[in-house]
Formats: C-alpha cells, sequence, structure tokens
C-alpha cells in the first residue's frame, strides 16, 4: 500500500462550539493507483487532504494511522513534514489561479521547490530542468520566463502540476484540479494530469464533485456525506451496484444526453457540522430511513459478495436498488 | 408573431486603448428572441470568453448594442421612456450564477423581494408584500415560515438561490434571464433547481434564457441550444439536433469534452497534448478558425454566416455552406411553430 489512511478526523474551532468537518475517515491507495474522493461543499474532501498535507488552519487533526509508503506520519515533527511536501507527497491545489505568486516569474516559484529540499543546479541545468518540466505538462520551456499574469488560467494548472512533479513525489494530491476551468481546457489538463502520473508511477488522490468526471479518471472511488466516508469501492462496482442510498440518488441526478426534460434531485439540505447528529448523518433526507437509521450510526462494512473492497456505511445497503 | 425582448442584428463592440483603437467584439451580428406566444427555454452555451455574459447584458438592458437594436414588446429599447423602462425591470427578470453575493448581510433574505414588490406597486402594505412572497416562496419548495427573518448567512446556498427564484417569479414577470444559476450549487441540487425553472416555464409559461457552460444541463431542460464560441453563433438548433446530431467542429468538440455519467461508455481522455485555448481570438474569419481541426483558407478570412442547413437547425461553418442563411432569430421562430402544431 502506498497510503493507508485510518480513523482520520478533523475538528474545527468555531465560535458556536466544534465543527466535525471530517469524521473517522479510513482509505487506502495502493501504488500507483487513482483514488477519488466526491462530496458536495462541506462534505470534508477538501479539508480531508489538506489533513494529510498538514496544511490545515487552525483544525485539529486526530488519526490512528496515516501510513505512506511504510512511514508512519502522524508523530512527524513539522521540519519533517516539510521535507516530506513535494518530495515524497505533492498537492496541485484548487485554484491555480491564486495559488501561484503573482511577482515572481515561473522560474523562481519552481526553483524555490528545489531550493528548498537542497538540491543544487548550475544556472543552465536548472533552466533545463525547469523547461523539461513544463514541456512534460505540454507548455514550451520558455513559460518560465514569463509571469502568472500572462498564463491563461489552464496553462496556470499545469504549472501547478510541473510544480507537484518536480521532485517525482510517490502520492500527488488533487484538490479539483480542473473545476474553476472551461469545459474543453479541464479535459486537456485532467489528460495531463493522468499522464505525467503514470509516467511518475505515482498514485494520485483526487478531490472532486463531478462524479461523471471521476467515473472515468480513478480506479477507485469514495463518497463523501457531512464528513463521513459513506461508500468507497471500485468506481465501476459503485456505479453498477451502488450500496449507500446517497451515492444511488447522486448517480441519478446526473444530467446526461440520454434523458430531456426528468430531473430526480435529492431533496433537502446536508446536516450542520456543528451537531453531531445521532445514527446515520443522511437519515433526514434518505427516503429509506428505519428507525435504526435514526439511533444508530452505520460503520462501513462489506456489502458486495463478489468484491470485498466495496464497503458502505448504511443499515440497508443490501436493501438499495 | 411577437417575441418579449428581440435582437436584432446585434454587435456589441468594446474599445480600449489610446482614442478606443484596440477595439474587441464581445457580440457579431446577433439576432435572438425570447417570450412571445410560445415561451419557450432557450439555452445559450459558451465558455469563458465566449459573450454569454455579453449576451445577459444586452438582454436585461444593461448593456447597448453598438449596432443593431434590442427590442421590447416591439419597441427599441433605447427609445423607451422611464415608465417603460420601469414596466421592463419589472416583466424581465434576471437569475444570477453567485447566490453568495447577491445579498446584502445586514438585511434579513426577505428585504431584496419586499423591496422589488412595492417599489413596482404589486404590493399596497408590507403584509401583503408578505404574502406574495410566501406563495413565490412555496412555489420554489421553501418553508416560508423557516426562511422568513433569517439573515443570508443561516442559508445555505442552494436556499439563497431559490430565494432569487422566488424574489423573480414574486414580479410575476413573462421572461427570466438564468445566468449560469445551477454552476455554484452542488450536485445534490442542481437538479432540483433546473426542475423548478422548467417548472416555471411549463406551468407559468415564462420564457427562460439559460445561460450555461454545460451542455448535459442545457440538454436537459431546453428546447432550442445556440453555442456561441468569441462572440459568434456556432450553431443554433433544437436540443436533439445540436446533441446528438452536431454538425459544427466546434460543438462537436464540446460533446466531446462532456463525459458520461456511466463509466463504461468510453471517454477518449487522451493524453492532454491538445493544448489549445482561447487565448488568441482572430481578428476576422471564425472565431473557432484558430482550434478547428478542419480550418481551410476560407475560414481565416472570411467569417460563415449561419447556413440553413436543417428545419430547426442552422450552422455557421463553411463546411456546411448552402445557398440559403438565417439567423438564430428565425429558427426560435421555426422551433415555437413546430411546438404549436405539436401541441395542436
Amino acid at each position: 500500500m502506498l497510503l493507508d489512511v485510518r480513523n482520520l478526523s478533523v475538528e474545527y474551532v468555531t465560535p458556536k462550539g466544534p465543527a466535525y468537518a471530517v469524521n473517522d475517515v479510513s482509505f487506502s491507495l495502493k501504488k500507483g493507483g487513482r483514488l477519488g474522493l466526491v462530496g458536495e461543499s462541506g462534505s470534508g474532501k477538501s479539508t480531508t487532504v489538506l489533513a494529510l498535507m498538514r496544511l490545515l488552519r487552525g483544525g485539529r487533526i486526530e488519526a490512528e494511522a496515516i501510513d505512506l509508503d511504510g512511514r508512519e506520519l502522524t508523530g512527524l515533527s513539522d521540519p519533517a513534514y516539510r521535507k516530506l511536501r513535494f518530495a515524497d507527497m505533492a498537492m496541485v491545489p484548487q485554484g491555480a489561479m491564486s495559488s501561484l505568486n503573482p511577482v515572481l516569474r515561473i522560474s523562481e516559484q519552481m526553483g524555490d521547490i528545489f531550493d528548498d529540499h537542497g538540491v543544487r543546479h548550475g544556472r543552465s541545468e536548472r533552466r533545463a530542468i525547469l523547461g523539461d518540466l513544463l514541456e512534460r505538462v505540454g507548455l514550451s520551456a520558455n513559460v518560465q520566463d514569463r509571469y502568472p499574469h500572462e498564463l491563461s488560467g489552464g496553462m496556470k494548472q499545469r504549472v501547478c502540476i510541473a510544480m507537484a512533479i518536480a521532485l517525482g513525489p510517490d502520492l500527488i494530491l488533487a484538490d479539483e484540479p480542473t473545476s474553476a476551468l472551461d469545459v474543453m481546457v479541464q479535459k486537456q489538463v485532467l489528460a495531463t494530469l493522468g499522464r505525467v502520473q503514470r509516467e511518475l508511477g505515482a498514485g494520485i488522490l483526487l478531490i472532486g464533485h463531478d462524479m461523471a468526471l471521476m467515473a472515468h479518471f480513478v480506479d477507485d472511488l469514495g463518497v463523501m456525506y457531512a464528513g463521513r466516508l459513506v461508500e468507497t469501492g471500485p468506481v465501476r462496482r459503485l456505479f453498477a451496484k451502488p450500496r449507500h442510498p446517497y451515492t444511488k440518488m447522486l448517480i441519478d441526478s446526473l444530467p446526461s444526453f440520454e434523458r430531456r426534460g426528468t430531473f430526480k434531485g435529492i431533496p433537502g439540505v446536508g446536516p450542520s457540522l456543528l451537531t453531531r447528529l445521532e445514527g446515520c448523518p443522511f437519515h433526514p433526507r434518505c427516503p429509506m430511513a428505519t428507525d435504526i437509521c435514526r439511533t444508530k450510526r452505520p460503520d462501513p462494512r462489506p456489502v458486495d459478495a463478489e468484491e470485498p473492497r466495496h464497503l458502505a456505511a448504511c443499515h440497508l445497503a443490501e436493501e438499495v436498488s | 408573431m411577437t417575441s418579449t425582448i428581440e435582437a436584432r442584428n446585434v454587435d456589441v463592440v468594446f474599445s480600449s486603448g489610446l482614442g478606443g483603437r484596440i477595439r474587441k467584439a464581445a457580440l457579431q451580428d446577433l439576432s435572438l428572441t425570447v417570450g412571445g406566444e410560445s415561451p419557450s427555454i432557450t439555452a445559450v452555451v459558451g465558455e469563458s470568453g465566449s459573450g454569454k455574459t455579453t449576451l445577459t447584458r444586452l438582454l436585461l438592458g444593461f448593456q447597448p448594442a453598438t449596432s443593431g437594436e434590442v427590442m421590447y414588446n416591439g419597441r427599441a429599447m433605447s427609445s423607451l421612456s422611464p415608465n417603460e423602462v420601469k414596466a421592463f425591470r419589472r416583466d424581465v427578470q434576471a437569475i444570477f450564477q453567485d447566490p453568495f453575493e447577491v445579498f446584502n448581510p445586514f438585511y434579513r433574505v426577505e428585504h431584496p423581494l419586499v423591496t422589488p414588490l412595492r417599489t413596482f406597486g404589486l404590493a399596497q402594505s408590507k403584509a401583503e408584500a408578505i404574502h406574495l412572497i410566501e406563495q413565490a416562496m412555496e412555489t420554489v419548495g421553501l418553508r416560508p415560515q423557516e426562511t422568513i427573518g433569517k439573515h443570508p448567512h443561516q442559508l445555505s446556498g442552494g436556499q439563497r438561490q431559490r430565494i432569487m427564484i422566488a424574489r423573480a417569479l414574486a414580479l410575476r414577470p413573462s421572461v427570466i434571464i438564468a445566468d449560469e444559476p445551477v454552476s455554484m450549487v452542488d450536485a445534490s441540487l442542481r437538479s432540483t433547481i433546473l426542475e423548478l425553472l422548467w417548472k416555471l416555464n411549463r406551468e407559468q409559461g415564462i420564457a427562460l434564457i439559460y445561460v450555461t457552460h454545460d451542455l448535459t444541463t442545457a440538454y436537459q431542460v431546453a428546447e432550442t441550444i445556440l453555442v456561441l464560441y468569441g462572440g459568434q453563433v456556432m450553431e443554433i438548433g433544437s436540443a436533439e439536433d445540436v446533441i446528438h446530431r452536431p454538425r459544427h467542429p466546434y460543438t462537436r468538440a464540446l460533446i466531446e469534452a462532456v463525459p458520461s455519467p456511466d463509466p463504461d461508455i468510453p471517454w477518449n481522455l487522451g493524453d492532454g497534448s491538445d493544448t489549445g485555448e482561447v487565448s488568441n481570438m482572430p481578428d476576422q474569419g471564425c472565431a473557432f478558425a484558430t482550434r478547428c481541426p478542419h480550418v481551410m483558407a476560407k475560414c481565416r478570412a472570411q467569417r460563415p454566416p449561419l447556413f440553413d442547413t436543417d428545419p430547426l437547425r442552422a450552422s455557421a461553418c463553411w463546411m456546411d455552406e448552402r445557398t440559403e442563411t438565417t439567423t438564430a432569430a428565425e429558427i426560435q421562430r421555426r422551433a415555437a411553430t413546430a411546438r404549436t402544431v405539436a401541441a395542436e
């Protein structure tokens, strides 16, 4: 296993009391694999990634284990974590537009990654290395001489991908890397991300809200709701036989070129993170909910006789159809 | 057949630089109708820089046409009297993308509903206004007693967007221009909001312009889809024609960029080597020429008009060249006639 996360929880302190952003989330990712996490805003998917990168502002992280390629990260000191970022795991942020420094040339910000990790190069050698990285993500080598404002959104996102692969990490964490881009650019950038990840042999954890996009990119998918992972498994299994009512309703709600004038929304709104709801977090919106759903919280359990890795946190998983 | 709003051969050109020497056409030769006797839903699909925001502003009367004319109930918008402008402001409503930005955080959420009801004289007293608001809120699936009196931060994005729809609805408009109304709403609610817009058209006869970057939701709600790129109409036609039998290379590229929600239907992701982007828009010829896989010399020299290719569709591509040309408005009229015939 490349990444093994067990019972990760994140709490934020707010004036109204603790907000439970992520609760007992467990998942794993094999070497070179692709795992997707989908969920609505507030479902905890971005918080999960930021907690793994230890880049959360103000949140309190608790985890039984975060194992990266045989190394336990929970007890790691902050300086050690700093060395780990980019070298072992790197992040492609959500808004490439706002994550580049506007007053530095691309070469300077990319160069910082090497400098910070004590990698020294001669001037022309550095230029060649940066040029090569940029070409790998489909940009021309001289993009390194430009400032961020001279680049389009898609180009900036490609620069962020080049930065993420600069030190050849084993794990890439990508937080909605294409959601701010136009449809056609989105496809190109996602294709680029997929290609460099494969060339590198790195694993990728992709965060998103677009189920259809995920369906075609990842091997495994996790569905988050109210800070909990409600269903995980091989993506085709999940789409073919969803075992959590929320997953099923999300898939059914997707628009397609097959249907016009039919709408299958999910009624109701997500729960507040400030209260720990008794029972299943989805029960107020679930059409199948019974008494047990209101009182006892379901834990993720195997729900598929043919696929032991397919887990769902639902008392009635076998009845979902 | 008169329509509520009609754009006739409109160009919108923005100039900048010294003495306005840098000129950028945001919309070129656009003709479009909204409303009238057969109110329908027309989707305007485009990426950023396509001119869809300019089109929204034009139809709402916030953006004057550089040439051509926008008509409201058969009269030129530029010649309306202040009273007629006020009537227009009530009759044509807008729903915007961001349900977080449109509220003033200091006021309760019903404030932006009460004010226009009073301004337009639809309610004589506050009590009457509240009654109308309650009705509108129920229509959009909100519980008035749990909504009225709250401040914006106490409601979710989906709830706020529904309030904005309720506001538009309470003013009894004949046209609603919805600019990316669901792009910031969570997936689970998107379908619910679109259904609401669809019902407003079917049940209350409100004509809708649905501006979006998302072809799938356009197909879900609209009768007619207009594809905009670089300020030019690339293709317009019935949703079935445009999605299932696209003609224009740009429409085809857009459709290919949309993954199917079924993982078993292959989606050719490619390796990302095609890095073309909207950055370099040509000054003349077809706006898509710089990215088109079928580009010919003619495409760079001369902008193709909308060729009259099918009964309910037109394509602005030299590969579809015909002797007859048409306008988007004409295709919309034919679609309206076809609907009337089908209904009878």
